[in-house]
C-alpha cells in the first residue's frame, strides 16, 4: 500500500521545539510516580471489580454440571444466589473504582494543562515577539484537546479494560492453566496487523486532522470574509477552494479507512480463533480428563469475555499515540531555552546607548550596519524612514526584546538583555497596537504589570490616560468583566486600558511602534491626550509613519537600508536639505496655514 | 499540492435546490447516497446476525463437544466458530467501508451546501446568524451531520439480529424467549434514563472547561503583551485557580458518572440473574439442554449490542436534526442585494440596463461607464451609448457623453451625468478623477463608499451617471465598482491566486510595484509563489494594506473606492505609493477616504463631509488656504 505524498508534509508550520520520545517517557512516569497511590487505589479497586465480574461463567460453569450431572436443586439455588451477592459487590467496587479513576484522570489532566500553561506564559520575549503565536494556539487548542480526551475518557476504561484482562487471565489460570494455553492464539494473529496498522495510523489519522484543520481555516476565513469575497466577486472561487480543501479531506479519509479495512477483519479473525481454539482445546483436556467439563467450558465462556477489553485496549492504541506526541508538542514549549541570563548587574542611570550595532535574522543578512545612537533622557525621538530600512528591528533592540548580533544596547552602562524581565519592565517598555484585553474583569486586565496595585492607583492610572469616566459608568466598575464574550470594549477603550497598564508599569523609557500602531492623527482626540499622559516626563522613541510625530520630536533619526541616515533635529535636517527635509516638503507643502512652522514650498516630491 | 478528485461533488443547480428546513435537508440527502444506504444496510444486516449465532455456536460446541466426549462434534463446532469469526471480520469491514462512506457522503455534502449557502447570503449572514452558530455549523456541525447516516448500517443490523435472536428464543424456550425480549428493552431504556440524568450533569462541567480552556486561549493569544508588560504569575494564578474549580466538579462529577458505569453492571448483571435463574430450573427440569443454558447467557450479553445501537440511532438522529436545522437556518437568509429576477436578462444572455465596461465596438474598455450590448453590438435600453473612439454618439437614443461628461440629450438633469452622486450625503464624485474625502469622524467617509458602491445594505438613491443603481443587478455594480473596506480580508493559499486568477505574472508585479510592495514580495520565501497563512497572518498591517492595494488594483474595475488604503504605511511609503496610483489609475475613477496631505495634495478633487454631509469640494491648496474646520483635521497632529 503506497502512501500519499501528503502524507510525509509536515502539516503545521512548526516554531516551537517538540519534546522527544524519551522526555514523554520520563514525564508520563513522573506523572505515574507522582500520582503512584491513587492509581494503586484505583488498580486495586478494578482487579477486584473484575474478579467479582468472572463470577458468572464460573457460575455457568458449575450449573452446567449440576444439569448434566448432579441434579441437585439446593445446590443449583446457592449458586444463583451467590451469583446475585457477587453482582452487588461488583456494582459496588465497580463504582468504586471508575469513580478513583476519573477522580485520577481529572488530577493528571490538572496537573499536566497547569504545567503546560506555566511554561507557556514563560517562553521568551524574543521568540513571542518573531515567531508570534500560531504554533502556540495551536498546541493550546489541539493538542491538549486530543490529550483531554486520553486521560479523561481512555484513562479510565483502560485501566477497567486492563485489569478486566488481568484479571481473566489469573481465574483463568486458577481454574485450570493447562486450557489457557490455547489464549495465546490472539496475540499470534494480531501481532503483525496490529504493528502495521499502528506504524500507519499515526501519520495517518495526524494528516486526516491537518486537512480538516485547514478545511475549518478556509471556511472560518470565509465566514469571517463574505463582505471582501462579495465585494471582490470572489464568491464562486471561495467555493472553489472550500471544494478543494474538501477533497483533501476526502483523500485523507480514504487513506484511513483503507488502513482501517486492512485491520478490522484481523480482530474479528483473532477473536473468533480465540474462542475456537479455546474450545477446541479446553474440551480435548476434558475428554482426556485433564480438566472436568464446568472447567471447559467457564474457560471456553472466558476466551469470549477477553473479547472486548482486548477490543478496547486496541481501540484506544492509536488514540494513545496520537496523545503522546500532543503530549510531545505540550512538552516542547517547557524546552525552549531563556532568552536571557541576567547577570545581576543593575542599571547604574536611565540613559539608554546602542553602540556600534548589527542585527541578523538570518546569519549573514544584517538588517542593521553599525548602528549608534545615545538617548538624552527625556527626549522625544522620532525614527522615520521607507519600510525595510530596520525601525522596527532597532526598536526591539532598544526596547531589550532581542540582543544584538554585534555591539551593545545598554541601560545606564549594563546591556538589557542582561536584565531579568521585571527589571527591564522598569527600564522600558514597546508599546505596539496590540492591545490584547484579556478574558476577566477590567481590575485584572490593569493589575498585569502590579498585582498589589489598590482601586485608588487603579483609577489614577485610568484618569492618567482619561478613561476612568467610562470606566466608572460601567455597571461593577473596575469589577465589570471584559474581554472575550463578555462586556466588549471599543477599540480607543482598549487602546486606553493598554496606556493605563503603562502608566502602572512606570517604565522610564517608552519606544512606540507606529509602523503596527493605531496612534495615528486621526484617531480620538482623548487617545492622543491619554497618549501624552503616558509618556510626559519619559524618554520616548517613536518609530513614525506620520511625519508630524517627526516634526514634534526633540530629534528625528532618519533610517535607510540598516543605517542611520540623518540625525538631527526637525529644523537641521530641513536645512540640511536631505531625504527628510524633500519629504517634509511634500507632505506639508500646501500646508502654509501651519503658522510659524510655514516653510517655503519646494518642488513636488517624485521618489 | 495536487488536488485529488472529490467523490461527493453537488451541482451548482443542485446546491440552489437544497431545501431550508432541516428534516427536508435531510431527506434531500439520503436521495443522493442511497445507494450506499443499502449497500451499508445488505454488509450491517448479516454482520450482527454473524455475531449473534456466536453464542449458539458455543453452546453448540458444548452440547454437541464437550459435555457428550464427542471429538467430531467438538472439532465441528469450533471450527463453525472460528468460520465464524473470519465470516464476522470480512462484513465488520465491508460495513465499515459503507458506513464511512455513508457519513462523509452526508457530511461532505452537508458541507457543500452549508457553504454555497454561507457564499449566497453573503455580508447579510454576519447580522441574521450569529457568527458563533455559523461557525459551529461548519465545524462542529461538519461531523453530525453524517451521523446518522453512519449508524443507519448498524441499526438495521440490530433489528434484523434482534429478530432472529427472538426467534431462536421463543423456539427453544416460551418462557426464556419472553423474558429476553420483554426485559431487554426495559434494560436498555432505563439505562437511557441514568445516562440522560448524566448529561445534565455534565453540561455543568462542560461550561467550567470551557471557560478554562477560553482562559488559556486568551492568555496565549495576548501573551506578547502578557510578556512585555508583566503580570505572568498573576496570570497563573487566576488560571490554577479557573483549573482548580474544573478539577472539583470533575471530581464531584466522577460520582455520578460511576454511577453510570455501575448500573451499566448492575441492570443488565439482574438482567443475567434472571435469565440464568429461570434457564437453570428449564435445565434441570429438562427442557432445554446445558448448552442451550450457555447460549442464553451469551444472547444476554449479546443483545445489549443491538438495543444499544438503538439508543444510539435515536441519539444520533436528534444531533444529526439539529444541526441540519442550523444549516437550514443559514440557508434561509436571504442576501442583501438580491439577484432581482427581471433585471439579468439570462435568455439573450446580454448585460442588463445598457450598461457595460468596455467598448464593444473596438473592444476596449472606456472611462468607465458605456452602454451597449456586447452581444449584439447595438445599443440597449434606450442609455447612452457614445462612440467613444469618434466621440460621437451611436443609435439614436443617446442621451450623454461618458468621454466628455456631458449630457446630449436632455434626459438627465445638469450636473448627475459623468458623476457618481450619494444623496445621502450630497457627495459628487466626478468619474475619471482622482477624488479624496476628507471627514473628521472617518466612519462617514466610508459609509458614503459603501453605499457608492452599493455594499451598504438597503436602497439610497445613489445614482452613476444619473442612473440609479439601486435596481441593477447587484453583479453588475459590482463588476464596475470596488469597495475596499477599512480593514478587508486577506485570505490563504498562494500570493499569485490572492491577487488575481488567470493574469500573467507581469500584470501582478506592476499592481505590486504601484502599491510599493515589492519589499513584501522580496520578504516573501517562493515570491508570488508563497502561501499566505490563514487571513494573512504572516503579514504585517503595512504589508497587508499594500497587498490589498495591490489586489483591488488587479480587479480593474473603472470605479475603486478605497477606505484608508494608505493608514499604515509610513509616509515615505505613502508619497511612492499615491504617485504610482495616481499614473495608473489615470482615466479611471478612484475615490479614497483620508486625511494625509500627501493623498490629499495628489487628490484632484478633495470633497469634506461634516457631520456626515458634503460641504465643501476643491483642491487640497484651496481647502488648506480658505477652510478652517479642513485644516484643523488634515495638519490636527501639529495642533497639539
Amino acid at each position: 500500500m503506497k502512501a500519499p505524498a501528503a502524507l510525509t508534509e509536515d502539516h503545521t508550520r512548526r516554531q516551537l521545539p517538540v519534546a522527544s520520545l524519551a522526555t514523554v517517557r520520563g514525564h508520563t512516569a513522573a506523572l505515574i510516580r507522582h500520582h503512584r497511590r491513587p492509581l494503586a487505589g484505583v488498580l486495586g479497586w478494578h482487579a477486584l471489580a473484575a474478579l467479582t465480574a468472572l463470577a458468572a461463567p464460573w457460575v455457568i460453569g458449575q450449573l452446567v454440571e449440576e444439569v448434566t450431572h448432579a441434579r441437585r436443586p439446593d445446590r443449583v439455588t446457592h449458586l444463583l444466589v451467590l451469583l446475585g451477592v457477587a453482582l452487588l459487590v461488583q456494582t459496588v467496587l465497580t463504582w468504586l473504582a471508575r469513580r478513583a479513576a476519573f477522580v485520577l484522570a481529572e488530577t493528571v489532566f490538572a496537573r499536566v494543562r497547569e504545567e503546560f500553561v506555566a511554561s507557556a506564559v514563560r517562553l521568551p520575549l524574543s521568540l513571542l515577539e518573531r515567531a508570534g503565536t500560531g504554533d502556540l494556539v495551536a498546541r493550546t487548542t489541539g493538542d491538549v484537546e486530543a490529550l483531554a480526551f486520553v486521560v479523561r475518557t481512555g484513562l479510565p476504561q483502560l485501566l477497567v479494560a486492563g485489569t478486566t484482562i488481568v484479571a481473566i487471565l489469573v481465574t483463568a489460570l486458577w481454574t485450570a492453566p493447562a486450557a489457557v494455553l490455547a489464549f495465546v492464539v490472539a496475540p499470534v494473529i494480531l501481532a503483525v496487523p496490529l504493528r502495521v496498522y499502528l506504524r500507519r495510523a499515526l501519520p495517518g489519522y495526524r494528516w486526516e486532522r491537518a486537512t480538516y484543520a485547514a478545511l475549518a481555516g478556509v471556511a472560518a476565513e470565509t465566514g469571517h470574509g463574505l463582505g471582501t469575497l462579495d465585494a471582490l466577486g470572489r464568491m464562486p472561487a471561495r467555493g472553489a477552494a472550500y471544494r478543494e480543501a474538501l477533497a483533501r479531506a476526502e483523500a485523507a479519509e480514504h487513506w484511513t479507512l483503507r488502513i482501517r479495512m486492512r485491520f478490522f477483519p484481523w480482530c474479528d479473525v483473532a477473536f473468533g480463533a480465540l474462542v475456537a481454539a479455546t474450545a477446541l482445546w479446553a474440551g480435548w483436556l476434558s475428554f482426556e480428563g485433564v480438566i472436568g467439563v464446568g472447567a471447559a467450558v467457564a474457560v471456553t465462556l472466558y476466551a469470549q469475555q477477553l473479547i472486548d477489553p482486548i477490543g478496547e485496549v486496541v481501540g484506544w492504541l492509536d488514540e494513545i499515540q496520537v496523545a503522546a506526541t500532543g503530549y510531545a508538542r505540550l512538552l516542547g514549549v517547557g524546552e525552549v531555552p531563556p532568552d536571557r541570563e541576567p547577570s545581576g548587574l543593575l542599571p547604574a542611570g536611565d540613559d539608554l546607548e546602542v553602540a556600534d550595532v548589527s542585527y541578523a535574522y538570518r546569519a549573514g543578512h544584517d538588517v542593521l550596519h553599525s548602528v549608534s545612537l545615545a538617548l538624552r533622557p527625556g527626549e522625544r525621538l522620532a525614527i522615520v524612514g521607507p519600510s525595510g530600512a530596520g525601525k522596527t528591528t532597532l526598536g526591539r533592540l532598544l526596547a531589550g526584546i532581542d540582543a544584538p548580533s554585534r555591539g551593545r544596547v545598554t541601560c545606564g552602562g549594563v546591556p538589557l538583555v542582561d536584565l531579568d524581565l521585571p527589571t527591564l519592565r522598569g527600564e522600558v517598555a514597546l508599546v505596539t497596537q496590540e492591545h490584547h484585553v484579556f478574558v476577566g474583569t477590567v481590575a485584572d486586565n490593569l493589575r498585569l504589570p502590579r498585582p498589589s496595585a489598590g482601586d485608588a492607583e487603579l483609577y489614577a492610572a485610568l484618569s492618567a490616560v482619561d478613561a476612568d469616566g467610562w470606566v466608572r459608568a460601567l455597571s461593577e466598575g473596575l469589577a465589570t468583566r471584559v474581554g472575550s464574550g463578555a462586556h466588549p470594549l471599543s477599540e480607543a477603550q482598549a487602546q486606553q486600558l493598554a496606556l493605563a497598564r503603562l502608566v502602572l508599569a512606570d517604565p522610564h523609557t517608552l519606544v512606540l511602534d507606529e509602523a503596527t500602531s493605531l496612534l495615528d492623527p486621526r484617531a480620538a482626540r482623548h487617545l492622543e491626550r491619554s497618549l501624552a499622559a503616558v509618556v510626559a516626563g519619559r524618554t520616548v522613541v517613536a518609530i513614525a509613519h506620520r511625519l508630524h510625530t517627526a516634526h514634534d520630536a526633540d530629534r528625528v533619526c532618519v533610517m535607510a537600508d540598516g543605517r542611520i541616515e540623518e540625525l538631527g533635529t526637525h529644523a537641521e535636517l530641513i536645512a540640511a536639505g536631505g531625504s527628510y527635509a524633500a519629504l517634509w516638503r511634500s507632505w506639508h507643502g500646501a500646508s502654509p496655514a501651519a503658522g510659524s512652522r510655514r516653510l517655503p514650498s519646494g518642488p513636488r516630491h517624485t521618489e | 499540492m495536487r488536488t485529488p478528485p472529490f467523490r461527493y461533488a453537488v451541482s451548482a443547480a443542485d446546491l440552489d435546490a437544497a431545501p431550508a428546513d432541516g428534516d427536508r435537508l435531510l431527506m434531500w440527502l439520503a436521495r443522493r447516497q442511497w445507494r450506499t444506504i443499502v449497500g451499508g444496510i445488505l454488509m450491517g444486516t448479516p454482520w450482527m446476525v454473524a455475531i449473534a449465532m456466536q453464542p449458539a455456536a458455543i453452546g453448540k460446541a458444548i452440547d454437541a463437544g464437550i459435555v457428550p466426549r464427542d471429538r467430531g462434534g467438538l472439532l465441528l463446532w469450533s471450527a463453525v466458530i472460528a468460520g465464524l469469526g473470519v465470516v464476522i471480520g470480512v462484513l465488520a469491514t465491508a460495513r465499515h467501508f459503507f458506513a464511512v462512506r455513508n457519513w462523509l457522503h452526508a457530511s461532505f455534502r452537508a458541507n457543500l451546501v452549508a457553504d454555497h449557502g454561507i457564499r449566497r447570503a453573503g455580508p447579510a449572514l454576519t447580522r441574521e446568524v450569529p457568527a458563533g452558530e455559523v461557525l459551529t455549523s461548519i465545524t462542529t456541525d461538519f461531523g453530525r451531520m453524517g451521523q446518522v447516516f453512519d449508524v443507519s448500517a448498524r441499526f438495521s443490523g440490530a433489528l434484523a439480529a434482534f429478530v432472529v435472536v427472538a426467534t431462536i428464543l421463543l423456539r427453544t424456550s416460551v418462557t426464556l424467549g419472553l423474558v429476553l425480549l420483554l426485559g431487554g428493552p426495559l434494560l436498555m431504556s432505563s439505562l437511557a434514563l441514568v445516562v440522560r440524568a448524566l448529561g445534565r450533569r455534565q453540561e455543568a462541567q462542560r461550561a467550567e472547561f470551557g471557560a478554562l480552556a477560553a482562559l488559556g486561549t486568551d492568555t496565549v493569544a495576548g501573551l506578547r503583551v502578557l510578556r512585555g508588560i508583566g503580570g505572568e504569575e498573576e496570570f497563573l494564578r487566576r488560571y490554577a485557580a479557573q483549573s482548580a474549580r474544573v478539577r472539583a466538579s470533575g471530581v464531584r462529577l466522577a460520582g455520578v458518572q460511576a454511577l453510570l458505569e455501575a448500573a451499566q453492571v448492575l441492570l443488565p448483571g439482574v438482567f443475567v440473574l434472571v435469565v440464568v435463574g429461570v434457564g437453570a430450573r428449564l435445565a434441570l427440569a429438562g427442557e432445554i439442554s446445558a448448552g442451550q443454558l450457555v447460549a442464553f447467557f451469551g444472547y444476554t450479553a449479546f443483545l445489549t449490542t443491538p438495543l444499544r445501537t438503538a439508543v444510539e440511532f435515536v441519539e444520533k438522529l436528534t444531533a444529526t436534526r439539529v444541526a441540519s436545522r442550523r444549516i437550514a437556518r443559514i440557508l434561509a437568509v436571504s442576501p442583501d442585494h438580491p439577484e432581482s429576477p427581471d433585471s439579468p436578462d439570462p435568455v439573450n444572455n446580454r448585460p442588463f440596463g445598457g450598461l457595460c465596461t468596455a467598448d464593444p465596438v473596438n473592444n476596449r474598455p472606456i472611462g468607465g461607464l458605456c452602454t451597449a450590448d456586447p452581444v449584439n453590438n447595438r445599443p440597449i435600453g434606450g442609455l447612452c451609448t457614445a462612440d467613444p473612439v469618434n466621440n460621437r454618439p451611436i443609435g439614436g437614443l443617446c442621451t450623454a457623453d461618458p468621454v466628455n461628461n456631458r449630457p446630449i440629450g436632455g434626459l438627465w438633469t445638469a450636473g448627475a451625468a459623468g458623476e457618481l452622486v450619494d444623496p445621502v450625503s450630497g457627495t459628487r464624485i466626478v468619474i475619471g478623477s482622482f477624488t479624496a474625502l476628507v471627514s473628521a469622524r472617518p466612519e462617514d467617509a466610508a459609509e458614503v463608499l459603501e453605499r457608492l458602491g452599493r455594499t451598504a445594505p438597503g436602497r439610497h438613491g445613489v445614482t452613476w451617471s444619473g442612473m440609479p443603481i439601486d435596481d441593477w443587478p447587484i453583479g453588475e455594480v459590482r463588476s464596475r465598482a470596488l469597495v475596499s473596506p477599512a480593514h478587508p480580508d486577506v485570505f490563504s493559499g498562494p500570493l499569485r491566486t490572492e491577487l488575481a486568477t488567470g493574469r500573467p505574472d507581469d500584470e501582478l508585479l506592476d499592481a505590486l510595484h504601484v502599491a510599493n510592495a515589492e519589499d513584501v514580495l522580496d520578504a516573501l520565501p517562493e515570491g508570488l509563489s508563497t502561501h499566505l497563512e490563514e487571513r494573512g497572518r504572516s503579514l504585517s498591517g503595512g504589508q497587508r494594506q499594500r497587498i490589498v492595494l495591490a489586489r483591488a488594483l488587479l480587479t480593474q474595475r473603472p470605479i475603486l473606492l478605497l477606505v484608508e488604503p494608505t493608514s499604515a504605511v509610513d509616509a515615505h511609503t505613502e508619497a511612492r505609493i499615491v504617485t504610482r496610483l495616481k499614473e495608473a489609475r489615470a482615466g479611471q475613477t478612484t475615490v479614497v477616504t483620508t486625511a494625509s496631505p500627501l493623498v490629499l495634495e495628489a487628490a484632484d478633487e478633495v470633497v469634506l463631509l461634516q457631520d456626515g454631509r458634503a460641504t465643501t469640494r476643491g483642491t487640497h491648496a484651496d481647502l488648506v488656504r480658505e477652510h478652517t474646520a479642513y485644516r484643523e483635521i488634515v495638519t490636527r497632529g501639529e495642533a497639539t
